[in-house]
């Protein structure tokens, strides 16, 4: 068979597989609410059924974004085309930095350049730079006192200062094979290709993946998945971009936030002036000449005028208001000067007289004392109308900003406008997994966050211009971080059984067993067979034992606390803080004791039917082998001896001064 | 030289600024330093005369927002006039025409 031919044959039957893993996961839960609910135990089968539910609708959505996976041969490059390479860089050793910003110089591309953005700043980095002979970009004093926006605000600020037609994004530790931009950069020849990503592959993985960093399963078949439906998501390092897709995004996001913010300002400034009271007749003609102006702007705003003529409406009614204000003002010095002329100061009589015949241009210069209108003194309306977006370092920002974690909002905002992606599978990039349990987990905490964060901000569903499908795809990765509640669920119901008999189903029948094993059984050959190979029991435990982590990012997004960016530490993190599993210790040792506690009771004759018995003890026993991974994670050690390897082609052309070898075989700072 | 860009006229009320050839990623930087540069002489009433500017693209676009900021920060206006065809419909295409103020000529846009 032809490789293509064995590859539709491969994806005909995954499909067949997923449909009927579908039709029994529908049969099950149908059957659950149905016919199987216990009704003398709401409080536990609701929850239940829930969390079942939510296994399902999961499940429904993997199959659909598993559905078509297209076939990415490299296409021929372009001749000519100018490609800025960012390596984007904080605080990580610049060691490490180096090796990535001398594979990046060694990238068959005649016409590109490489630069090193450097959040941190460090004169030890800008030197290195120059060393190797590339680029150098730090913030300037523009973003002195502004927001940052980390990640994004830093290749935010280098995207104005370079002007190549493609970009490539790295991290500090992802070094590019060479022929990363001849295998991508041909997929641009379709014009409304806004990103070609490559995988995330870590060349520091411990044998077995303790802490479950193994990334294959994503950047293989789910990201494929949702190649096909035009939806690979932009992962913020390994991925090439068209710069004229990401400014056209950071021109859109500035004209709309400058709209929205112009009309709430006027709406606000209105709402004030309708509470303003006036006691004399020059006020009463300041607000009134205010109030009109605003009316007048925001009649402008909804017939399509440019902001700039909006603003200036407002602009000219404060003005004029102003002036009103400050003539009555001037005339009340006038009128004291004049009480003290009238007792014969010759000094005041000469005040007055100048005043009374400069009122106006008095008037005019001096600037109002009053309080009670919004003047042009007043900061919140300047800020909003001079379109200069002034609490920000710079007014178009192409990379969202709206999450801790920019790529996914980034990539969803140009899918929004029509740009296309493409997932390319082959590993072009080798970059560094955190190397102990904490630091794995910050990583997580962030994605969580990021992810929820966007889900709550920029809501796939309510985004105008995504397909349909395009929207379950964007969905389903949010949905899934919201699986920490419903495991716990899924955690506890033994617990509960064992401790209480109560059971979350009417009976353990045989009609339960007909419609769940078939299901679950099916379940777990689909998702085998989609994964194609990559391990995928090590990811299982994780997402069950994650509860803890995926709960604590939901909550504390909802909580609406501001989020760090936290730099994922690219070395090891000594010690071992068992606060970072008490959850799931608890649950295993609750786990344990439920179970010795089921069995006692039932041979010791009390009431647990032996069915009742088996299918909870199977399950505790599935719950205990998923949660264990995270003990093993805190206390793993690597084998002896055991050192990352640096990909064969780092180690063969880098010429690196004899003295600094230590980074061919661990530039993660490992001894 | 593909890209120019002087100050034409100077009065108290306006300056005009004439810009010619291709506003794109390489010019931008040139383009925004130009503005800032008169901006801090004093001069933030300006009006461009993108009669000359033959093609623009969202690098270009990005630093005719650099130039409003700039001048409306200091309390004046950035109003574009005489845009060829490319460049109108650019800026239409990106929503832009809902910032800008935008005129025929540059006499129109003389306040």
């Amino acid at each position: 068979m032809k490789p293509s031919k064995h590859r539709d044959t491969r994806l005909l039957v995954s499909n067949i597989i997923g449909v009927v893993a579908c039709a029994l996961g529908l049969n099950y839960i149908i059957w659950r609410y149905i016919a199987s609910l216990n009704l003398q135990a709401l409080w536990f089968s609701i929850p239940m059924v829930i969390a079942e539910t939510y296994g399902i609708l999961d499940m429904l959505l993997f199959v659909f974004m598993s559905w078509r996976k297209p076939e990415r041969e490299p296409l021929s490059p372009p001749e000519k085309a100018e490609v800025d390479i960012f390596i984007t860089t904080y605080n990580e050793p610049v060691d490490l930095v180096a090796t990535t910003a001398r594979a990046a110089m060694r990238i068959d591309w005649p016409d590109k350049k490489v630069y090193i953005l450097d959040d941190g700043a460090r004169t030890s980095m800008e030197k290195t730079a120059e060393e190797i002979g590339c680029n150098y970009i730090s913030r300037g004093k523009d973003w002195r006192g502004k927001p940052r926006h980390a990640k994004a605000g830093n290749i935010n600020n280098a995207l104005l200062e370079t002007s190549g037609e493609f970009i490539m994004i790295l991290d500090a530790d992802q070094i590019p094979a060479p022929t990363i931009l001849r295998k991508t950069l041909g997929f641009f020849s379709e014009p409304s290709l806004a990103f070609v990503q490559t995988p995330q592959y870590f060349y520091n993985l411990p044998p077995g993946d303790p802490f479950g960093n193994e990334a294959s399963l994503f950047y293989g078949p789910i990201q494929q998945g949702k190649d096909g439906w035009n939806a690979a998501f932009f992962c913020g390092s390994n991925a090439v971009l068209r710069r004229e897709a990401l400014m056209q995004l950071g021109i859109r996001e500035y004209v709309e936030t400058m709209e929205k913010r112009e009309r709430e300002t006027i709406k606000r400034l209105a709402k004030r002036m309708q509470k303003t009271s006036c006691d004399d007749a020059e006020t009463c003609a300041a607000v009134k000449r205010l109030t009109e102006g605003l009316k007048a702007a925001g009649e402008a705003l909804d017939d399509k005028a440019s902001l700039e003529h909006v603003s200036d409406l407002v602009i000219e009614a404060v003005r004029d208001a102003e002036f009103l204000i400050s003539r009555k003002e001037v005339s009340e010095i006038a009128g004291a000067m004049n009480e003290l002329a009238k007792e014969g100061d010759t000094e005041a009589a000469a005040i007055y007289r100048h005043i009374i015949g400069n009122l106006d241009s008095i008037a005019r210069r001096a600037p109002s004392l009053s309080d009670t209108l919004p003047l042009r003194g007043s900061e919140e309306y300047l800020e909003a109308l001079n379109l200069a977006r002034s609490e920000e370092a710079v007014p178009v920002q192409a990379l969202a900003t709206i999450s801790i974690t920019e790529d996914m909002a980034t990539a969803m905002r140009l899918h929004s406008l029509g740009w296309k992606s493409i997932f390319y599978p082959e590993v072009l990039a080798y970059g560094l997994a955190p190397e102990d349990f904490g630091s794995s987990l910050k990583q997580r905490l962030r994605w969580a966050q990021g992810t929820v964060q966007v889900f709550i901000r920029e809501n796939p569903f309510f985004k105008k211009g995504l397909s349909f499908p395009q929207k379950l795809m964007y969905f389903a990765t949010m949905y899934s971080y919201f699986s920490g509640f419903f495991n716990l669920v899924l955690l506890l119901a033994p617990i509960i059984y064992f401790f209480t008999g109560i059971a979350p189903v009417s009976s353990w029948s045989v009609d339960f067993f007909v419609r769940f094993i078939p299901f679950f059984i099916m379940n777990k050959i689909m998702f085998r067979f989609v994964a194609s190979g990559i391990p995928v029991w090590r990811g299982e435990q994780y997402n069950l034992a994650m509860f803890p982590l995926n709960i604590k990012a939901v909550l504390s997004v909802l909580s609406g606390k501001k989020l760090g960016f936290v730099v994922t530490p690219k070395h090891k993190e000594e010690g071992h803080n068992f606060r970072l599993i008490w959850p799931q210790t608890t649950i295993i040792v609750l786990t344990i004791a439920a179970v010795t506690y089921g069995l006692i009771g039932f041979f010791g004759g009390r009431g647990i039917p032996a069915v009742g018995l088996l299918v909870n003890m199977a399950w505790s026993i599935y719950n205990v082998a998923s949660l264990v991974v995270v003990v093993r994670a805190l206390y793993y050690q690597p084998p002896e001896g055991w050192n990352a390897q640096l990909p064969e082609f780092v180690i063969q052309t880098d010429r690196r001064p004899a003295q600094d070898d230590s980074a061919n075989s661990c530039p993660a700072g490992k001894p | 030289m593909d890209f120019i860009i002087e100050e034409k006229e100077g009065t108290e009320r306006y300056s005009l600024v004439a810009a010619s050839g291709r506003l794109n990623g390489a010019s931008a930087t040139e383009f925004k330093r130009k503005i800032k540069q008169i901006v801090e002489a004093g001069k933030s009433r300006l009006i461009l005369d993108m009669g000359g500017i033959v093609f623009i693209d969202s690098s270009g676009l990005s630093a005719l927002i650099s130039g409003l900021k700039c001048a409306r920060e200091s309390g004046g206006f950035f109003r574009l006039a005489n845009l060829r065809d490319q460049p109108a419909s650019v800026i239409k295409l990106m929503m832009l025409d809902r910032v800008f103020d935008i005129y025929a000529d540059a006499i129109a846009a003389k306040p």
